[in-house]
């Protein structure tokens, strides 16, 4: 097992701290440019004719029936995952929260084409058929999770100086 | 007061400790997977870079001039849409093949581990001139373009060559050896 373990250096440290601002600065990102630029429904549409998650198709109509609710939900869900990486909160939980949600979105978003019927030339969002940059929102997250990356200059730091036996602290930072 | 050079020093001993203070760094199996994660999806990109812009496409480097204009357009650092457009299109042919031999060696070396440190690094800075030339251009957000910086970085730092790749069996050579910092 000594292989596999990962030479735990300042460097090694300061990219995971990276990983956990891109992590975070992505979903605010999302949430930013929707309420700027409202592509939801475009999102909802698009996935929704092309997606190959079965089943996508009536969720999409679903959540396109109630687009003011689903894009507040989704909003708070993504502020708040956004936020808590960016300070570093609770960051094992966060991050591994933050995989689970990208998670959602890549299989969703996997099979559509970045260009095609019904996609607009002016959507904002780089989709579909492009792994490499759907995989990083998945594997960022994973990363900050896995390396607790909130104790290096996070909340996260004062949350295990304040209360160092706290088992929630310990467990999920 | 102090200058400017003092600040810059405790500001750098500052982030030194920190990073420092926060061990012990969770670096087990599961950070291991990722870090090797890491670099195959960087391998990958670069791979699938060079695919989709050789010499022997029609037009020759496919995209590469076509977006290079994009990016003279939008592109906000000052003397960036110069560069491109009196330096790097007119040299279209040399700039493809040296996009197309790093990116087709990132992607080898990178797949199989070989030299990871020195080549992540490789990769971060190849990123890093990709994502300022990108910068403003439409469906190009930021957060699309710093994962070319930060992965690389991840599986230099994280030496993920040692895991499952070329390095682990190069690093009983290497060791005591000037170049045992490459991997």
């Amino acid at each position: 097992m000594d292989a596999l373990n990962v030479v735990p250096t300042r460097g090694f440290a300061a990219a995971a701290v990276l990983a956990r601002f891109t992590a975070g600065l992505t979903w605010m990102w999302m949430v930013a440019t929707r309420i700027r630029d409202d592509w939801l429904a475009d999102a909802l549409r698009i996935t929704g004719r092309h997606s190959s998650v079965p089943g996508w198709d009536r969720m999409a109509d679903w959540l396109l029936a109630h687009e003011a609710g689903a894009g507040l939900v989704l909003g708070i869900i993504e502020v708040t995952l956004g936020l808590a990486l960016l300070f570093g909160i609770l960051t094992r939980w966060s991050g591994w929260a933050t995989t689970a949600y990208a998670a959602l979105w890549v299989a969703v978003f996997w099979a559509v084409p970045k260009a095609g019927p019904g996609i607009p030339e002016s959507f904002p969002v780089p989709i579909g058929g492009w792994p490499w940059l759907l995989l990083p929102l998945v594997l960022l997250p994973a990363v900050a999770a896995a390396t607790r990356a909130g104790r290096w200059g996070g909340v996260d730091a004062a949350l295990r100086r304040w209360w160092p036996r706290n088992r929630i602290v310990e467990s999920s930072t | 007061m102090r200058s400017w050079r003092e600040w810059a020093l405790a500001a750098g001993r500052r982030v030194r400790d920190q990073l420092d203070a926060a061990s012990p760094l969770q670096a087990g199996v599961g950070v291991a997977v990722l870090v090797v994660a890491a670099r195959l999806v960087v391998a990958y990109t670069w791979f699938w870079g060079a695919k989709t812009k050789h010499p022997w496409l029609d037009p020759p480097f496919g995209w590469l001039g076509g977006w290079l204009e994009v990016e003279a357009q939008y592109n906000p650092i000052p003397g960036y849409p110069w560069l491109v457009e009196n330096v790097l299109l007119p040299n279209l042919t040399f700039l493809g093949w040296t996009a197309f031999v790093v990116e087709s060696y990132l992607a080898v070396v990178l797949v199989l581990g070989i030299l990871t440190r020195l080549n992540g690094w490789v990769a971060t800075l190849w990123g890093l001139q990709i994502s300022l030339g990108n910068l403003g251009a439409p469906r190009e957000p930021i957060w699309s373009l710093l994962p070319m910086v930060v992965l690389p970085l991840l599986a230099a730092e994280g030496r993920a060559g040692r895991i499952w790749g070329i390095d682990a069996w190069l690093r009983e050579k290497a060791a005591g050896r000037w170049w045992s910092w490459m991997l």
